[in-house]
């Protein structure tokens, strides 16, 4: 058995290594990413019957902390890395390197029976910072608007707050905090949330300004909420890592399937 | 704050005190977590405990939740999860290591015109609320259910995924083994049973789950719903011989024992 027991003299910390089978990886991290990566992970394995490609979500966290720590080689996200993970990395003497997968839209939902249809970038900041409270305001009905949000600590919230509200304002305290599991179920009749443009489900996508968000106003920036979802590894990449980075980037696999999501690819 | 599994690392300071000589002391190596998890790594852990004869290895259930919090107060060496690392427990202190996934195929006779079956649509056929073939969009006659006569790694692992643990109450037969079950299915037109993926046969069908076929790409890439991920959690502070344990867990050979047991290889 390789033991790969490297016992540093210095602080007594013993680091597992995962043994060098070139032919299994690991990708963890964004739920963003999720469903491209278990495609592009198939049609790996499709094409090398010999090889594991094995993807679980778990969000941007968990997937770059599993990668710093070696216990993943390839990490989702929808964010840059975040500081605390970055002084991690830098502890861990680990270099990562990124690549641009493809970006997407976050888009304001409502109830499909909400006669609203469109927001302007203005009105959308009064609602999300509380300054509108009633949707007959909008032109809507006599209702008082249920506003929801995201855990702080999701990417689409810190994407939505950055361009929506920017530094000078903040989500109304009295906002509901949603679930990813459950978004759709949260966005009750008088309701009105974001989300990735793929996990809007059922629900009615506003469009802003009288822009609605599709490949052409996301690639443009015509639609202003816009996130772009990276692929991390460590340095230096793996054989598999590279050549699975490959079919994520080809244009008749990884990019071919972003292009049939309605997202919009890099290449 | 981290706390070191002491125990071990004491015991192993004596090892190198000792020096030449063969340490008389046992060592104790403690393993806790998921209950499904303790039947399937059995295996793993005998052969290790056979190749090292000084080693002694405590298996104990108790549950993913409870074995992280006794992980992180050093309590145990090694946490086994049948789930991934939530948000809120995780930290930077923590590794997991996914060592395997469980894929079971749900199967019926060539002859069922049925091809694919939801989540919802089985959890109401084993847990008895629906009988009749022609309520999932069959054909005639009664569902007859195959269950596995004793408990067993795969009835345990359906029983969590399809009904959150709850025992199956609607079997109409039961099978002493994938053999028998196969054997069932194959003769019985209007039957429904289940296999590992290990132990699929010929001349049963095996059927789409929420639209997704039954195949070993699918389980590794988490498409597939009948298939779920196990850790081993340490702490970035392992002893060596927790080290060890994983090290094994993780090669060929540790991989081979825990597909012997029904588990898919994920290295």
């Amino acid at each position: 058995m390789p033991l790969a027991l490297t016992l540093a003299a210095s602080d007594g910390r013993a680091d597992i290594h995962l043994p060098v089978m070139s032919e299994s990886i690991e990708i963890r991290g964004s739920g963003s990413v999720l469903s491209l990566a278990q495609r592009v992970a198939e049609a790996y394995m499709h094409d090398q019957p010999k090889a594991i490609v094995v993807v679980s979500s778990g969000g941007n966290r968990r997937g770059l902390k599993s990668l710093i720590l070696g216990t993943c080689e390839m990490a989702m996200a929808a964010t840059e890395v975040p500081p605390d993970l970055e002084k991690l990395a830098q502890d861990r003497k680990i270099e990562l390197v990124s690549t641009e997968i493809y970006r997407d839209a976050v888009v304001a939902v409502v109830d499909p029976r909400n006669p609203i249809k469109d927001l302007s970038m203005k009105q959308l900041r009064d609602v999300f910072r509380g300054a509108t409270t009633n949707w007959n305001e909008l032109g809507g009905r006599d209702a008082p608007i249920v506003v929801t949000t995201h855990e702080p600590t999701s990417v689409t919230f810190e994407i939505f707050k950055k361009v929506v509200l920017g530094d000078d304002a903040v989500i109304t305290p009295k906002a509901l905090v949603t679930h990813h599991d459950d978004f759709e179920k949260s966005i009750t009749e008088d309701a009105i949330g974001y989300t990735g443009f793929h996990d809007a489900g059922a629900l009615k996508r506003l469009t802003l300004g009288g822009v609605a968000a599709s490949v052409g106003t996301i690639a443009s920036g015509h639609y202003p909420i816009r996130r772009t979802l990276r692929l991390y590894q460590r340095k230096p990449e793996t054989a598999i890592g590279k050549a699975l980075l490959g079919y994520f980037l080809a244009p008749d696999k990884g990019q071919a399937f972003v292009r049939l999501m309605g997202d919009v690819p890099v290449k | 704050m981290r706390k070191l599994p002491l125990f071990s690392l004491v015991l192993f300071a004596c090892a190198l005190l000792v020096g030449c000589k063969k340490p008389q002391e046992t060592e104790t190596l403690l393993i806790a977590g998921a209950s499904t998890m303790r039947h399937y790594i059995e295996p793993v852990v005998k052969k290790f405990m056979a190749e090292n004869p000084s080693v002694r290895v405590v298996c104990e259930g108790g549950g993913s939740s409870a074995a992280l919090v006794a992980l992180k107060h050093g309590a145990i060496d090694i946490a086994t999860l049948s789930r991934p690392v939530m948000a809120a427990e995780d930290d930077e202190y923590l590794r997991d290591y996914l060592v395997a996934r469980d894929g079971l195929a749900i199967i019926v006779n060539p002859a069922n015109p049925i091809n694919e079956l939801s989540m919802g649509q089985l959890a109401r056929i084993f847990e008895g609320e629906v009988t009749k073939w022609k309520a999932v969009g069959g054909g005639e006659g009664a569902i007859v259910l195959v269950d596995r006569s004793q408990k067993s790694n795969v009835k345990n692992s359906l029983e969590d995924l399809l009904l959150e643990g709850e025992a199956f109450r609607a079997a109409s037969k039961t099978a002493a083994s994938a053999t028998e079950m196969l054997a069932i299915v194959r003769s019985t037109a209007t039957a429904i049973g289940y296999v590992t993926l290990h132990k699929m046969g010929p001349g049963v069908k095996a059927l789409r789950v929420n639209g997704v076929e039954m195949s070993r790409i699918t389980m590794l890439s988490g498409r597939y719903p009948l298939a779920r991920s196990f850790y081993l959690a340490v702490h970035t502070n392992v002893s060596p011989l927790a080290e060890r344990f994983v090290q094994f867990t993780l090669s060929k050979r540790g991989q081979d024992l825990l597909a012997s047991n029904g588990l898919l290889e994920v290295f």
